[in-house]
């Protein structure tokens, strides 16, 4: 895949998100629509065109903790609210390179999970699924797999997790699709067994929405040790 | 023919030698000499040929100043010379059309330094070409009661059908000592070392495509070869139930991640893929290793969640009670034919005839109101298999209890799981065990343990062949 093999050997440590999700898009994950711009007029354009409210974020490689770095606005309304947070992120950005924004849909699902994969020393690309957004470091709810993942790897994972029943049909909400969850989880593990170049691919949140896991937020690790090269 | 045919080829004959040499077998009481020494206390049947550079007999055998120097066909070397000679003897092994050996001595890739670890490659290098396979080094090598092969003096003669793989020698040891008071009987045993040709992963292959082993254990300190390690432990487990100890799985992630993913993946949660994936039983302690052991190796196949509980002290019935339904485990509705059998010999106060059964204190006088119910218990068609705790007041008491709960568990088939009293001889615990009647230390052990071979079963049965 050529945005890999570039980033690889422009010697990048990771892909920007919406690179990463394009990588995912190609492996049939869906992601959340979205567009990059590079200027305040096209950010307009690509959110009149999505729709309001948008999500805006700030968009390059070195962002790994965009909210901390200040670059991410949530539920922006309007017009004028977009204008507001472009100038806000554009600041933010600026001092340490240029200065590009992700426009994406505002998606209103209420459950977040996790999906990645890491390369284990031993066991090669492990597949991980758990409990995602701020509850995946305070309740470690997750499970792993080494990769290649079966369907009934990925079945027993959603089972095996603490809180599964986020999964079933609750509070009014239809259940998570699992046959889509289990297609993610195949994908993911594809991903490291076809890129050695890959060392780390994190899904969080993927958020269920109306039953259908959408990735919102990715990041794709790539090797800097000159071990990925074999692909 | 395929690659494991190969490996059986290959490893069938070192398990089953028909003689071997010990290169750099000690005259005195030395280290190496405990090798001669196990070949010995197993009455070993075949030639033992010791390889010495001077002595013209060591112990009564005529030794030999090299391999080549042997008049016959040599199956397995032990070599216990120090590291710096090693390479020249595997040489001569080659040359001799040597089988196989196990390297003994340390001072290899262990110490972490460039030169062990290029000589242990080279070991390796010059066995493979010329179709030898190695053990270690830095390990004990093989136990196989059934060839006369041990690695230690004094550990049990009889031969059973556990398969174990140790990464420690001295643990590998422990484990055979104390085996046969438990009714834990090997196939074959194998310590690995530092593993620089036959590895752990062969060996699970080995002994899963073993006829002479139904139940693999393992106490694994590192897996050099990952995805080969798992496809082996997928194909082993779904013939016959790996159990395997893994120590070194500290919860820390990797520090380098800059990802969700990678800050999250401990060893331990690597590990416990692994498990869930290969299909192993995995386990933790020498406690729970004999545990496993012994009830995989003495518990029917398609063992039932109805369990009777027959117990004297009440604390205990209850106690095993809950432990019943923590495991998952259901309580047996005992018949009304067992109820009404029960009421004929057990006293009215202070007992119970439901399921938890307590005979209460009269029973440790009067034996055969435990010899009864156990009867009764084992009879009912609703119960799967009987917790026993019990004993009598007196040796005497407790030797009647014994053998007539052996004498029932054939005559009935039923599945027995006997807890100890503090104070029953260790002799009849020994006797129960080895009439392959599994005995244990609580009944919180006995019942994890059965839970454990339950769920593997169903697991088993479960995977589409």
């Amino acid at each position: 895949m050529e945005i890999l093999r570039k980033a690889y050997s422009e010697g990048k440590r990771r892909l920007s998100e919406y690179d990463a999700k394009r990588v995912l898009s190609a492996y049939g994950i869906r992601v959340s629509r979205e567009a990059l711009t590079a200027t305040e007029s096209e950010m307009l354009d690509a959110a009149a065109d999505i729709g309001y409210p948008v999500v805006l974020k700030g968009c390059r490689e070195d962002l790994v903790h965009k909210s901390e770095a200040g670059v991410v606005r949530t539920d922006i309304r309007n017009e004028a609210e977009a204008k507001a947070s472009y100038t806000e992120i554009r600041d933010a950005m600026a001092p340490k390179g240029g200065v590009s924004v992700l426009v994406q849909e505002m998606l209103g699902g209420k459950r977040e999970l996790v999906a990645g994969m890491t390369r284990d020393p031993q066991f090669g690309p492990a597949v991980m699924f758990g409990l995602g957004g701020i509850f995946t470091e305070i309740l470690n709810d997750v499970v792993f797999r080494i990769a290649p993942i079966e369907p009934q790897d990925a079945f027993e994972m959603m089972d095996e997790i603490r809180g599964r029943r986020i999964l079933d049909g609750i509070r009014g909400m239809p259940p998570a699709d699992r046959e889509q969850l289990k297609a993610i989880l195949i994908a993911i593990g594809r991903m490291g067994l076809d890129f050695p170049m890959i060392k780390e691919v994190d899904i969080n949140p993927l958020i269920i929405c109306d039953g259908q896991p959408v990735a919102v937020d990715a990041m794709i690790g790539l090797d800097t040790t000159g071990n990925g090269q074999d692909s | 023919m395929t690659a494991n045919d190969t490996l059986t080829g290959q490893l069938d004959p070192i398990f089953h030698p028909n003689s071997v040499a010990i290169v750099g077998l000690p005259r005195g009481m030395k280290t190496g000499k405990v090798f001669l020494m196990a070949l010995m206390d197993q009455n070993f049947s075949g030639a033992i040929y010791p390889v010495h550079p001077s002595a013209e007999e060591i112990d009564g055998l005529k030794a030999y100043p090299s391999l080549t120097a042997i008049p016959a066909a040599v199956d397995l070397a032990i070599i216990l010379v120090p590291h710096p000679h090693a390479l020249p003897v595997i040489r001569e092994c080659v040359e001799k059309g040597v089988k196989g050996a196990v390297l003994f001595t340390a001072g290899y890739k262990e110490t972490g330094t460039e030169a062990g670890r290029k000589l242990e490659a080279e070991l390796y290098r010059v066995a493979k070409a010329g179709g030898m396979r190695l053990f270690g080094p830095n390990c004990m090598g093989l136990y196989v009661p059934k060839s006369g092969l041990s690695f230690f003096p004094g550990l049990s003669k009889t031969s059973g059908t556990v398969g174990f793989i140790s990464h420690s020698g001295s643990l590998a040891n422990i484990l055979g000592r104390i085996a046969a008071d438990k009714g834990i009987y090997f196939s074959k045993a194998a310590s690995l070392g530092n593993e620089c040709d036959v590895t752990g992963t062969d060996m699970l292959t080995y002994l899963g495509n073993d006829p002479e082993t139904t139940v693999i254990g393992g106490y694994l300190e590192s897996i050099g070869d990952g995805p080969d390690f798992l496809s082996a432990l997928k194909a082993a487990s779904r013939k016959k139930p790996v159990i395997l100890w893994k120590v070194g799985l500290n919860p820390e992630g990797r520090k380098a991640a800059d990802s969700h993913t990678g800050a999250l993946a401990g060893r331990r949660h690597i590990w416990q893929a692994v498990v869930k994936q290969g299909g192993a039983v995995p386990i933790k302690g020498f406690d729970v290793l004999t545990d496993a052991l012994m009830s995989f190796s003495m518990l029917p196949e398609g063992i039932g969640n109805r369990l009777a509980i027959l117990s004297g002290p009440g604390g205990m019935a209850v106690s095993a009670a809950e432990a019943c339904g923590d495991e998952g485990l259901r309580l047996a509705a005992l018949s009304e034919q067992t109820r009404s059998d029960l009421a004929e010999f057990v006293p009215q106060t202070g007992t119970s005839l439901a399921n938890p059964v307590d005979v209460g204190l009269g029973a440790s006088l009067d034996i055969d109101i435990y010899i009864k119910a156990a009867r009764a218990l084992a009879n009912d068609p609703g119960v799967d298999a009987a917790v026993v705790i019990g004993a009598g007041l007196n040796r005497e008491l407790n030797e009647k209890y014994t053998n007539s709960l052996i004498q029932i568990h054939r005559e009935t088939g039923c599945p027995f799981l006997m807890v100890n009293i503090p104070g029953f001889e260790k002799e009849f615990a020994a006797a129960f065990c080895q009439a392959q009647i599994p005995f244990f230390e609580t009944a919180e052990r006995a019942l994890s343990s059965y839970a454990m071979v339950r769920r593997y079963q169903l697991w088993r049965s479960r995977q589409a062949d």
